[in-house]
């Protein structure tokens, strides 16, 4: 023992460096060892999927004759792009984010930045207003589709009662009122989600700012516009992003109350995707619309990171 | 990539969930509970004295459903536990067709008649011509047809229906009005029994009204395809004047409550209107019956033969009860599927009101008993088959119930639609 220690000192430049690169080698990889058995879950629960809807998508492939796929290029992506119905979907897909967006984040700005106040039983309102956010969209579904029921539903027995509206319209099933309708709904259940995130935001504003502001005179306004908005602009690109991309994968809050109908009306990618494959059973089509749906949440993926990830590295 | 092999199909389908669940959301959605492969109860057909029986939540029934108890029945008698599973009219065909493209899929299914060709294309209903071989003299040879494709037999008819007039008989008989008999005379009934928040005539919105359909181009002489299967025939001039007819009743005389619009997610929300007592008369078949009977018990119904066109005709309906293509016990199930439709347990199908496939059944007095069963037993007769194409399903819910939609959506004039409805069916015939 004793000699080691004493040889120790003497080892040569070139060892001890060669040490201290076997160390951070060392380093290096036991983090990929960490992560590994994850990734690799996560690279065969994702990437084989995504992989093979990418090949699918070249594919002439339909379930009414199975085992008899051939070979199609670029035709699936072709006639897709050929189609005006896929434009005019995918015109509807981008209105129906917006409005999302715009309906979503707008609420949820007022409620957090009311919540953020000294408010009387703050608490129980706060839990109040995840409610719907908790709320399964199937129940969901049942419960607006009885509320907006034409004959016996509350919101149509109101207007008529009231005298607001004589003939009050069947919501769901016209053409001009059934997408913003199913843009409120789902605005219902998914603001409250945005204003948690964003009362969490303004929870991390020093409150002197605050106070700051008030003693050179702003009003709540100017408050907010410049010390709060600045204050969560992380939490606010974050509910941006999830919003449209959640809004453009939400298929269950338009399948659940219309089948993308009447005539179309509320068709989005998500939706025509699932009709072209499991009721047209054309596969390969079907993939196709997914594979462009995979992209568009790329770009939105990477926007996310460049805008909340990024800033972070700044701070840094 | 993937080369074209039969096990390709699994694939596709976890390709798919992937791809559109990029969006994440896909493999849960629609089809609601116990989804297909993933279910430890769905997979089916993995032996030891189990077998898995798929049919639309109506067929399947509460526990104490006529199906249910003859297969509990069964079940004890051979020591065999059998898992019914109840699935929404929509979506049992296209979880049958996923689930057995991935290698599953049930052991026994009832599927409505009209979805036979395309479940046999897909390989979903294993061809049971030799099995059945004993037994095909027990059922009516139209029937029979309804259950095959290709020269194949797919199953054997379970249940048989057609479409009625169902009208409220305290409605015509408080307007002195005798049940009509044609055309002219369904019109100016539904006509004189429209006022105020009463309605006289409905169809549904979407497939429901596109189906209700049928029959109409029937009685005008009208026919759904050339014979070959190859080209539209609907619109030509029979098709045209029979379609300005049905649509003229919506859209000129205005006989329709005006939330039939949104009547497009089952035949439930169809029937709302008659049950409640608001419209005088309605087209649909013996599954109206049961809304009638639990919504509203007090109301005076009956119904009548379809009005008269030219000619006379109905819509064959009913179920077919097949073994599945992927069953591994397809033994034991064809044992269930011949003891279900014995006649010993033709009392099991009796109760639930409806119509079993078996002709010692329908030529008993048992038919007679009531005069709705005898209606539609007597309608028998002048019921047509859908044509048998794998395609049918996408022809009469996508291109049909699409172009019914516009038109009384106001958004296509009738004639310009059904035109356009034909060519988009002959391009689907021809691709």
């Amino acid at each position: 023992m004793a000699t080691i220690t004493t040889e120790r000192p003497r080892t040569t430049p070139e060892q001890a460096a060669h040490a201290r690169k076997q160390r951070v080698r060392r380093q290096r990889l036991a983090p990929i060892l960490y992560i590994g058995p994850a990734f690799l879950a996560i690279a065969l629960i994702i990437g084989y999927p995504v992989f093979n809807a990418i090949g699918t998508s070249f594919l002439n492939a339909s379930l009414l004759a199975p085992g008899q796929d051939t070979f199609a290029g670029l035709d699936n992506f072709t006639a897709l792009f050929g189609d005006p119905t896929f434009w005019l979907v995918m015109g509807r897909t981008l209105t129906w984010a917006g409005a999302a967006l715009i309906v979503q984040v707008g609420l949820g700005l007022v409620i957090a930045n009311t919540l953020n106040k000294r408010l009387f039983a703050r608490g129980a309102v706060r839990t109040t207003l995840i409610v719907p956010w908790v709320v399964p969209t199937v129940l969901v579904a049942l419960i607006w589709r009885f509320l907006l029921d034409p004959v016996s539903g509350p919101i149509n027995g109101l207007l008529r009662d009231t005298g607001l509206w004589e003939n009050p319209p069947v919501w769901l099933a016209d053409t001009r009122f059934v997408l913003p309708v199913l843009v409120l709904i789902s605005a219902w259940k998914w603001t409250p989600f945005t204003a948690v995130i964003l009362l969490a935001g303004m929870q991390q504003i020093p409150p002197e700012q605050h106070e700051a502001a008030m003693m050179d005179g702003a009003n709540a306004w100017q408050r907010f516009r410049n010390v709060t908005v600045p204050g969560i602009r992380t939490s606010l690109a974050l509910v941006t992003l999830t919003t449209i991309s959640g809004a453009i994968n939400n298929f269950n809050g338009i399948w659940l109350f219309t089948r993308g109908g009447p005539v179309g009306a509320t068709e989005i990618l998500t939706t025509m995707a699932y009709r072209t494959a499991f009721i047209e059973f054309d596969f390969g089509r079907a993939a196709a619309i997914s594979v462009i749906i995979f992209v568009m949440m790329m770009a939105v993926a990477v926007v996310y990171f460049y805008v909340v990830e990024g800033r972070k590295g700044d701070k840094r | 990539m993937s080369t074209p092999s039969p096990r390709l199909s699994r694939r596709q389908l976890l390709a798919l969930g992937g791809g559109v669940a990029s969006g994440l959301t896909l493999a849960a959605c629609g089809t609601g509970s116990g989804g297909g492969g993933s279910d430890p109860t769905g997979g089916g057909a993995s032996g030891s004295g189990t077998l898995e029986l798929w049919a639309n939540a109506g067929v399947a029934g509460d526990s104490d459903s006529g199906l249910q108890r003859a297969v509990r029945a069964w079940g004890e008698a051979n020591g065999v536990t059998v898992n019914v599973q109840g699935i929404p009219t929509q979506d049992l065909v296209p979880k049958l067709t996923t689930t057995s493209s991935g290698g599953s899929g049930p052991d026994v299914a009832i599927v409505d008649v009209s979805s036979v060709p395309q479940l046999a294309a897909a390989q979903v209903l294993a061809d049971v011509t030799d099995k059945a071989d004993a037994v095909t003299g027990d059922f009516g040879d139209e029937l029979l047809a309804s259950s095959s494709y290709d020269g194949g037999l797919f199953g054997l008819p379970y249940t048989t229906n057609n479409v009625g007039l169902f009208y409220n008989r305290e409605l015509l008989d408080g307007a002195g009005i005798a049940v009509p008999t044609t055309w002219q005379e369904l019109r100016d009934a539904a006509i004189e029994l429209t006022g105020g928040d009463q309605y006289g005539y409905m169809m549904g919105a979407q497939g429901y009204g596109a189906f209700l359909f049928w029959p109409w181009l029937w009685q005008n002489g009208g026919t759904i395809l050339s014979e070959d299967l190859t080209t539209a025939t609907f619109a030509d001039d029979l098709g045209q004047e029979a379609f300005a007819f049905y649509s003229g009743l919506v859209l000129e005389d205005k006989v329709m409550p005006p939330e039939f619009v949104g009547a497009n997610a089952s035949w439930d929300q169809y029937v709302a209107p008659f049950v409640q007592g608001r419209c005088a008369m309605m087209a649909t078949g013996p599954w109206g019956t049961a809304p009638i009977e639990e919504g509203n018990p007090d109301l005076d119904w009956a119904v009548a033969p379809l009005p008269a066109g030219t000619g006379s005709a109905s819509i064959l309906g009913g179920t077919t009860i097949s073994v599945g293509h992927n069953s591994t016990q397809s033994d034991l199930a064809w044992e269930l599927v011949s003891w279900l439709t014995a006649t010993e347990q033709m009392p099991y199908i009796q109760d639930t009101g409806n119509i079993p496939g078996r002709r010692d059944v329908i030529d008993s007095e048992w038919t007679a008993e009531d005069p709705v069963r005898q209606t539609f037993v007597e309608q028998m007769e002048v019921a047509r088959a859908r044509p048998a194409l794998p395609i049918w399903g996408d022809i009469e819910w996508g291109v049909m119930a699409n172009m019914w939609d516009a038109v009384i959506q106001g958004q296509q004039a009738p004639a310009d639609a059904l035109a356009a409805a034909a060519e988009e069916t002959n391009q689907k015939l021809s691709s």
